[in-house]
């Protein structure tokens, strides 16, 4: 049987650090998934979920087992990666540096039309304000519910909801500015 | 209900908590309203983009990188509390030694020119720089009591490094004790 989050937790809290593994291959997909749309060079993106992982491991004494371990760790990831931004000029993403989900049925046509129309849509994403950016990361990308992200983002609720929506209105918007120009 | 009112109910639909009543109230709306078709079109778009036509690949080395920067962590956490533990026995060694060495030796027999001379060549490591530190020690307690302002000063100083050290390594050790805990 599967061992749960708090099972391995309490094994590298107990001097077996190996165990972490089974957490880095859990939820290196959720991790990287924030990530990959928060740190804007892709050539950091490896190097931040890695130091992601460690900043969660060297905390893991303090993690509360009331909240689903998952969160906590989005939570550590989010704010290391705005700290990481704040350090950083921000630069876009290449985004044909990044594999895409390609289907048997998309011929080559709109495979490239699709990879045109993700990066239009990153590009917008990034330049709306972190606030409004990071909810739709979260939501959209990451797939955490509106609870997760308020614990995530330390706001009420009510708060994310509402930016949430704005966000996706300011997204639609910046995407409509970019094809009139 | 007005438009934008239908707005509201499009983001309960992108937040997936739309009642199945709640859809078909909207999808009548937009065969009837073109600009809130055109709004809901548009978002779902992106919507659908930014949820599904990218997935990230992660470096099939990823969890072992992490694992590598986990053990480098670790190994330095154990030399620093090899470092600590070694400047503690250091500290609690003076504490307990100076006091001693100030009866046991004789001052008076102790020749500084012999002691130097005789250090070089010795294999005796420790011995010597025992004897160098004493010699040192009474180079100094030469001179202080050679100077009346100094010598009054000094009852008070030794009796502070005492109480120092002491108060330095009970802080110490208490730190380590509640690292431990």
């Amino acid at each position: 049987m599967e061992s749960t989050d708090i099972e391995i937790i309490n094994q590298c809290i107990n001097g077996d650090p190996e165990a972490f593994t089974m957490i880095v291959t859990r939820y290196k997909k959720l991790i990287y998934s924030v990530v990959i749309n928060m740190v804007q060079d892709i050539h950091e993106v490896d190097d931040a979920a890695q130091e992601a992982f460690l900043k969660i491991y060297k905390s893991l004494d303090q993690f509360n087992p009331e909240y689903k371990f998952s969160t906590w760790a989005v939570k550590i990831t989010t704010n290391l990666c705005i700290d990481r931004m704040k350090r950083k000029q921000p630069k876009f993403v290449h985004l044909d540096e990044v594999k895409e989900l390609q289907s048997n049925s998309d011929s080559p046509e709109s495979l490239l039309i699709k990879k045109e129309k993700r990066r239009s849509i990153n590009n917008a994403l990034q330049a709306l304000p972190e606030k409004y950016k990071i909810p739709l990361i979260l939501f959209h990308q990451s797939g955490l519910s509106y609870e997760e992200m308020a614990d995530v983002m330390n706001e009420p609720m009510t708060i994310v909801k509402n930016r949430l929506h704005r966000a996706r209105l300011m997204l639609r918007e910046r995407l409509q500015v970019d094809r009139k120009e | 209900m007005n438009c934008q009112q239908y707005e509201e109910l499009m983001m309960k639909h992108f937040d997936r908590i739309a009642s199945d009543n709640e859809i078909t109230v909207l999808k009548k709306h937009l065969e009837k309203c073109s600009q809130c078709r055109y709004q809901f079109e548009q978002l779902e778009s992106i919507i659908g983009s930014l949820e599904k036509d990218f997935e990230p690949e992660i470096p099939a080395e990823f969890e072992a990188n992490v694992m590598i920067k986990i053990d480098r962590y670790e190994n330095t956490k154990n030399s620093s509390q090899i470092k600590t533990n070694s400047i503690l026995a250091v500290m609690m060694g003076l504490i307990l030694f100076i006091p001693p060495a100030f009866i046991i030796i004789d001052f008076e027999n102790i020749s500084i020119y012999e002691i130097l001379m005789g250090f070089f060549p010795s294999l005796s490591f420790f011995s010597d720089i025992l004897l160098v530190v004493l010699s040192v020690i009474k180079l100094m307690g030469g001179y202080i009591s050679g100077n009346n302002e100094l010598s009054s000063m000094m009852q008070y100083v030794g009796p502070a490094i005492i109480f120092i050290t002491v108060f330095i390594s009970i802080s110490m050790f208490i730190h380590k004790v509640d690292n431990n805990l």
